[in-house]
């Protein structure tokens, strides 16, 4: 990293232009955080169509915004409402609502303000030194590594997602197959496309992606309604008193640590590291007893790691084109809809978008803040809006951006259907994440797969022999196999203790 | 695990069946690399032990503690379920009509539909969201965006 990309960045973010739109992508982030049902990837795929008149970078850095602005916004809901607004907001129910019932909502959300601007701000300067030395090791990859950082994207995440495991690996294999779709790129032959001239060029992610997070989340919504009632919690007092901050500083810092890391691994995202934050705030505590009673660090603590995770998880996107959760691979796509090549080259060919993000990530956790602390009260007003209203204006919107897509009513009927299949996946606890997230990666991975295996004239030994490549399969192997151990130990032990 | 997962795993197993049944046909291999069919074929594959796997799990749940189909939350509301239906059959129907009413009068029909028929809303409300959406569609997308949508032979 260099100054001058950085200097780069700041000039390209402060732009009128560019300002304009991170400010509306976190306000937009926090509304659809704040809405229970609609999550960042619904709301990132949503508004993609929006952004397709944009430059590139002004476009990447309003859907960053969403993303780590939705972060922010799931505070709320989790607070005063005891529904978190997305998954990574669960832990902060715990306590974030028992302070709420004390009359202390204003300081929880202050806090979780305050903690994810800090965990924000650090993961920024993080991602600023992490990624360009990983792209730069990157560059020496070949297909054999890049199949391997694939299969442990799609693993981890199929592994961590949902309540089950196999029904995770499950609906990643249906995306592989799904990315099938269309003329076989190596040889020319067509597949699945049933003479359908629409599917020569395979299923597009948009309209599957705007089916299964948004129209299927909505039509959810319409079989088991949403009561979102909030309580009526005193909002006054957003800034925590000392005692407050001498309690949260540990937890936001471990927070961030956590949140972090965990964020840049392949698959595991904003969601497993508020889990872990949250677990790990309650052992170190003094008090461990207290949590879940309505705990201020029980809040900084998942709050700063959803939003460092946030962040994090934009480095195996930037650094290595992969994508590691539903929302990211949403992005990915998008950055290979304004014509860019995702991967270790993309800091050197498009600095602009990738500085002129990291730049504007700085700005818009600013403006987050600023927006949050006092304007709580606002956000906090929309869960008043009925959500049957809201759920035709979203229909609305997300069938109208899909047909802009490529003009296509096509892609409108492949929403609907897929919209259709999202609820049945909902209503049985089949992830829609994994899916996605293997569509957009299937036929990279099956162009990685063939390459490599065109390199070593059929042998899969390539793949352990290359030790890169038989390292990362070999943690992929591990994220697969140790719950399943896991699983068995306990089955056995129940077992024993039942005879 | 519910029995609903036994349905729903030998369900996607056939679906994988047929997968693999379609892949076959592709050319698996060639002298130096795989083919066509190679990922299609190992993907279904892969599929059918993961979705048998499902509903064997669930068989033995279900087999080892019955009790837990007769929980409430394990039943599907029929009411709720007609909704969705409704709501599907309403966006097909709004897709159908577009060709001869144009898109925004089709949506507009389709919303006023979803929340005055499905969602049973008060008129006022109900008409108020639905006007609102497609004018705030209009100007982002047609008039702001330049998106060309399909219009009715009236020119709108």
């Amino acid at each position: 990293m260099e100054f001058g990309d950085l200097l780069l960045g700041f000039s390209i973010a402060f732009t009128p232009t560019n300002l304009l739109f991170a400010f509306v992508g976190v306000l937009l982030g926090t509304i659809i955080g704040a809405l229970p049902g609609i999550g960042p990837s619904a709301g990132v795929a949503v508004l993609l169509p929006v952004t397709f008149g944009m430059p590139p970078v002004t476009a990447m850095i309003m859907l960053a915004g969403i993303y780590y602005g939705a972060m922010y916004g799931g505070t709320i809901t989790s607070v005063l409402i005891n529904t978190p607004g997305e998954s990574a907001s669960v832990m902060t129910t715990l306590d974030g609502y028992q302070m709420a019932l004390r009359g202390r909502a204003g300081a929880a959300l202050g806090m979780a303000a305050i903690g994810s601007f800090i965990a924000g701000t650090i993961s920024v300067v993080l991602l600023m030194i992490a990624a360009p030395p990983l792209a730069d090791f990157a560059v020496t990859f070949g297909p054999p590594e890049y199949f391997a950082l694939m299969v442990l994207g799609l693993t981890t995440l199929a592994s961590l997602t949902g309540d089950s495991m196999l029904k995770g690996l499950l609906m990643a294999v249906v995306g592989l197959i799904l990315g099938t779709i269309g003329i076989d790129l190596m040889l020319g032959a067509p597949r699945f496309t049933f003479d359908n001239v629409h599917l020569l060029d395979g299923l597009d992610f948009l309209p599957v992606a705007v089916g299964l997070f948004a129209i299927g989340e909505l039509l959810y919504n319409l079989y088991r309604p949403v009561r979102a009632e909030p309580i009526k919690a005193k909002l006054s007092g957003l800034l925590p008193t000392r005692q407050d901050w001498r309690d949260a500083r540990g937890g936001v810092a471990r927070g961030t640590a956590i949140g972090f890391f965990v964020g840049m691994l392949p698959g595991a995202g904003a969601t497993i590291a508020s889990f872990l934050a949250y677990a790990t705030e309650k052992r170190v505590s003094k008090r461990p007893e207290k949590f879940g009673t309505g705990t201020i660090e029980g809040v900084a603590a998942p709050e700063s790691a959803n939003n460092a995770a946030s962040t994090g998880a934009l480095i195996p996107l930037m650094a290595l084109g992969i994508p590691g959760s539903g929302t990211t691979a949403v992005m990915l796509g998008a950055l290979t809809l304004y014509g860019m090549q995702p991967g270790p080259l993309l800091m050197s060919t498009h600095p602009d978008v990738f500085w002129g993000l990291v730049a504007s990530m700085y700005i818009g956790n600013v403006m987050l803040l600023i927006l949050n602390l006092p304007l709580a009260p606002v956000f906090a007003s929309i869960l008043r809006v009925p959500y049957s209203i809201l759920i035709p204006i979203i229909i609305g919107v997300a069938l109208i951006g899909v047909y802009s897509f490529e003009n296509s009513l096509f892609n409108v009927g492949v929403a609907v259907v897929f919209g259709g299949i999202g609820f049945v996946m909902r209503l049985y606890g089949y992830p829609p994440a994994p899916l996605v997230l293997a569509l957009v990666l299937g036929p990279m991975l099956e162009r990685a797969l063939r390459q490599s295996l065109q390199m070593s004239l059929g042998s899969p030994e390539i793949f352990v022999t290359r030790p890169v490549s038989a390292v990362i399969l070999a943690i992929a192997a591990a994220a697969v196999i140790l719950p399943l151990v896991a699983w068995t130990r306990t089955r056995l032990a129940a077992r024993a203790l039942a005879s | 695990m519910t029995r609903a997962d036994i349905f729903g795993g030998v369900l996607l197993a056939a679906g994988f069946g047929a997968v693999l049944w379609e892949a076959s046909s592709f050319q698996y291999g060639t002298e130096f690399a795989p083919g066509p069919g190679f990922t299609p074929v190992w993907y279904s594959v892969i599929g059918i032990v993961l979705s048998l796997s499902i509903a064997g799990l669930a068989w033995r749940a279900v087999r080892q503690s019955p009790q837990r189909e007769s929980d409430s939350d394990d039943r599907l509301d029929a009411a709720g379920l007609l909704r969705v239906g409704a709501a599907l059959a309403g966006m097909a129907a709004m897709l159908l009509v577009t060709s001869l009413v144009g898109l925004l009068p089709a949506l507009l029909a389709f919303l006023l539909y979803l929340t005055l028929v499905v969602q049973r809303l008060p008129i006022l409300p109900a008409t108020g969201a639905s006007l609102a959406t497609v004018v705030f569609i209009y100007f982002v997308f047609v008039h702001f965006l330049g998106v060309p949508v399909p219009t009715s032979p009236l020119g709108f």
